[in-house]
């Protein structure tokens, strides 16, 4: 299978042949790769959406399961593994999820204060007295 | 639900048959406690108007992954299978109640925005990168003097309104002048016209230490000074609102 000994101009070629070897290999035996890819991903959206700050938790346990399934892959136990990636995935989702919906409560929060401000005027919604000059 | 067949000749057939029994059990009626979970939450997601109303296509994604833990169950697959798949309805479900919140949320904002979009059309606002500008035109003023005229009392106290209840946030007032007349002069006519319109707001509520007036004199025009037209848009008091924050808050702003 080891390509080194082959001469450059037939690298290509013997990747060529390689690939779809590796790739029949993949869906012979249903390894879950493209699940643990998917819980990367999930994992990565939900750090970019501040789950770190928002929903520590849930973050973590996306986290564990990852590193659980990439283990579990390693040892070629497909069946966990593909659980354990759908589950963080499903966790991680989870974990963007409660963080995207705090910072929208918080910034309607925030915007709904200023509106009753805009619509009663500050304390008691008393006209302040207007001043010509 | 046990077998009380104790008759020793038969005792392997009573086991037979009383695990077998088990099992059908199991399989027909006894719900997986897991898939029970899975089903409360999404039925408490079924519950949530917020949910109806802002994630109907997240709620269906709860409940097919329902349905395919409730038919894992019904077949009698694996054991941790089931557990898996209720596991990620009941996570799905979750999911779906708190995309609701974000969309409600998100909507609020909107509107909110639109609200302030439309508080800064009745003030004759811009949106710009130094910040929102309200431009007074050189009508407004007393020809070739500082006072205000009545005629820019309305935007002025509008205005004055809007910063009393926006507490937050610094207003500059820049007074500008077409390049007619010495530059010393014009320097001082755009000062005293950035002075008026502070004195104005501060007289009508508005906190002295947030407003500053600046004159640029004729330095800065947005116009040619060659024509008239020109002349008079370059006549002109710009008051900058920074960081006031309804406008701050609004996403856009």
């Amino acid at each position: 299978m080891s390509d080194r000994f082959l001469p450059r101009h037939a690298a290509r070629t013997a990747l060529a042949a390689i690939v779809p070897i590796i790739l029949a290999a993949c869906s012979s035996t249903p390894s879950p790769v493209a699940e643990i890819s998917a819980a990367q991903t999930a994992v990565t959206a939900a750090e970019q959406a501040d789950a770190a700050q928002h929903a520590p938790g849930d973050l973590d346990r996306a986290r564990d399961k990852l590193a659980l399934a990439q283990t579990a892959m390693q040892e070629e136990e497909i069946d966990e593994a593909r659980r354990l990636a759908e589950q963080a995935v499903v966790d991680a989702r989870l974990a963007e999820a409660k963080s995207r919906a705090d910072v929208a409560r918080q910034d309607a929060d925030k915007v709904e204060a200023g509106m009753d401000e805009l619509r009663s005027g500050p304390g008691d919604g008393t006209p302040q007295p207007l001043v010509l000059q | 639900m046990r077998s009380d067949d104790s008759r020793m000749s038969a005792a392997a057939m009573a086991v037979l048959a009383g695990s077998t029994l088990l099992a059908l059990a199991g399989c027909a009626s006894a719900p997986d406690p897991r898939v029970a979970r899975a089903e409360a939450a999404v039925q408490a997601a079924r519950d949530d108007q917020l949910v109806l109303a802002y994630a109907p296509a997240r709620l269906r994604e709860a409940e097919q992954a329902l349905t395919e833990a409730q038919e894992a169950a019904a077949d009698g697959a694996d054991q941790q299978e089931v557990d898996h798949l209720a596991y990620l309805a009941e996570q799905e479900a979750a999911i779906a109640q708190l995309h609701a919140v974000e969309a409600q949320s998100q909507q609020q904002v909107a509107a909110a925005d639109e609200q302030i979009g439309r508080v800064l059309d009745r003030l004759r606002a811009e949106r710009t990168d130094r910040g929102v500008v309200i431009t007074l035109e050189d009508v407004l003023f007393e020809v070739n003097g500082a006072s205000l005229r009545p005629s820019a009392y309305t935007q002025l106290l509008r205005l004055a309104e809007f910063l009393r209840w926006n507490q937050g946030g610094t207003v500059l007032v820049e007074g500008n002048t077409d390049n007619a007349g010495s530059s010393d002069h014009n320097l001082q006519l755009s000062q005293q016209r950035a002075q008026a319109v502070r004195d104005f707001l501060v007289a009508n509520g508005v906190a002295p230490l947030r407003v500053q007036a600046v004159g640029y004199g004729e330095t800065r025009p947005v116009a040619s000074n060659d024509s008239a037209a020109g002349r008079q848009q370059n006549r002109r008091v710009e008051i900058v609102l920074q960081d006031v924050e309804a406008i701050a808050r609004a996403p856009g702003g």
